[in-house]
């Protein structure tokens, strides 16, 4: 069918709130896609510094809450438009994403540091 | 093109990504011919890796694509009256209009309504 | 322990190469894919069962707020004995079966598409893998920048057998398997897709899955409408 799924929400003011589930899904792509790029990116960049240990991990939360800043930046004060949860956002696949971290990570820390 | 300005500071920033890092390697390869001890990496091999990282993820960003408005009654403001009631559960191809067709064998001899 | 000192060689030559390597068999893998895994041909008499049977469902769930005859009409549309539409749908079904011995040929459909499910998803790295052990398989090829317990040794440093070796060296060949094991989201943003999505959007194929039952579903569908027992709810205490 044409038209999306809708779900729906009950706010706190007692009312329904609906929402568009192809909207929905597509924001969390966009989402998904940034954070992957951004642990490839910032993993890269890890290893470069030459970190080692617990400073690579804390690098890693460092990026992750840079991207949700920049995030937030983009979408301003209206992020209720764009967003269910804004906490979602920033822990949603943190896992996921180390994983890609830790391959750049050594990759890149290999290449320039090892040799 | 907007878009293409963010490609743009996208590459930017992941080219001085790889200049960052071929800098970097050649700072390492300096200090074991010259048999140094590695501390830490210079200051502006430091800066510029930083910075590029953030122009890059600036760029991504917004390369990534537009979010839309998730609440539903946007969606349903734009659409017309003629889409609305565009319903396909209720389409019939199997109807007598074939029968109009140059090509329609009837399936068999009907006798009488049943 | 002093720090060990690599050919600096084994940069480009191994580590690189290896990248590049694992990079390009998966664009590889993306086109085998397109090119094994076309959209499969759906029959359109099955389509037209499907929605009869849908429409069968809706007389029975909401049959009762008919009138006797109407509902009569519509069953006898389904199920009469010579021209009901599940009736010739069964009829033809055999007649067809009879004529392709079709489930042999069906295995052999399944074999093939398990053969190709393998070509693509399970040869390509097995056939990396193998070369990468036989021409760098025992070369120490890059360090990992975490601390790691000793545990991981076995894993990290296959083919190479020095106990005294700190567990942070990398051999190559785990450095390929560790590849090749993480990078799937990485093509999935280099190439807009990866390897399983070839099971995930295909409607098609889950719809495939659906005729299959079909006949089955058509069977007992005819024998719930010649059982169903019609009351009018309408008007409660009144017969027409």
């Amino acid at each position: 069918m044409a038209m999306g799924r809708v779900k729906t929400k009950l706010e706190k003011g007692g009312e329904m709130v609906a929402y568009s589930e192809s909207a929905l899904r597509n924001n969390a792509a966009i989402v998904e896609y940034c954070r992957t790029s951004m642990a490839a990116i910032s993993g890269g960049t890890a290893g470069l510094l030459g970190f080692t240990g617990f400073y690579g991990f804390g690098f890693y939360v460092f990026a992750v809450l840079g991207l949700w800043a920049l995030l937030m930046m983009q979408v301003g004060s209206q992020w209720k438009k764009y967003f269910i949860n804004r906490r979602t956002i920033l822990t949603n696949g943190f896992f996921g994403g180390l994983f890609t971290y830790i391959l750049f990570w050594t990759f890149i820390y290999g290449m320039v540091h090892v040799y | 093109m907007a878009s293409s300005y963010y490609r743009a500071i996208t590459f930017l920033g992941l080219f001085s990504l790889l200049h960052a890092a071929y800098s970097a390697a050649q700072h390492r390869s300096y200090l074991r011919i010259t048999g140094q001890e590695f501390t830490s990496l210079p200051s502006d091999i430091i800066i510029q890796g930083i910075i590029s990282l953030f122009l890059t993820m600036y760029g991504v960003i917004h390369i990534a694509g537009e979010f839309k408005e998730i609440r539903a009654t946007v969606e349903l403001e734009s659409r017309t009256w003629e889409t609305q009631k565009n319903l396909p559960s209720f389409y019939i191809f199997n109807h007598r209009g074939k029968a109009l067709s140059p090509t329609y064998m009837p399936e068999y001899r009907s006798n009488g309504s049943s | 322990m002093t720090e060990l000192l690599l050919d600096s060689n084994i940069r480009i030559f191994v580590n690189f190469s290896m990248a590049l390597t694992i990079f390009l068999i998966r664009i590889l893998r993306v086109y085998m894919i397109k090119l094994f895994f076309q959209e499969e041909f759906i029959d359109l008499r099955n389509i037209q069962c499907i929605q009869a049977l849908q429409r069968a469902e809706a007389l029975l769930n909401n049959g009762h707020v008919l009138i006797r005859r109407s509902f009569i009409s519509r069953k006898l549309f389904f199920c009469h004995e010579s021209r009901g539409f599940f009736t010739i749908y069964e009829a033809k079904n055999t007649k067809n079966e009879e004529e392709s011995m079709s489930s042999f040929f069906k295995d052999l459909g399944a074999l093939a598409e398990y053969c190709r499910n393998n070509l693509v998803s399970v040869v390509p790295p097995i056939l990396a893998g193998t070369w990468v052990h036989f021409t760098f398989g025992d070369l120490i090829c890059t360090k990992i920048p975490f601390f790691i317990t000793q545990q991981f040794k076995a894993i990290l440093q296959a083919g190479v057998d020095v106990r005294d070796l700190d567990a942070y060296w990398v051999s190559s060949s785990s450095w390929y398997f560790i590849n090749h094991f993480s990078s799937s989201s990485i093509s999935r943003i280099f190439l807009g897709c990866d390897e399983n999505d070839h099971i995930e959007p295909s409607s098609p194929r889950a719809v495939a899955a659906l005729f299959k039952e079909t006949k089955e579903k058509v069977l007992s569908m005819r024998e719930n409408l010649e059982i169903y027992k019609h009351k009018w709810s309408l008007l409660n205490g009144f017969e027409d």
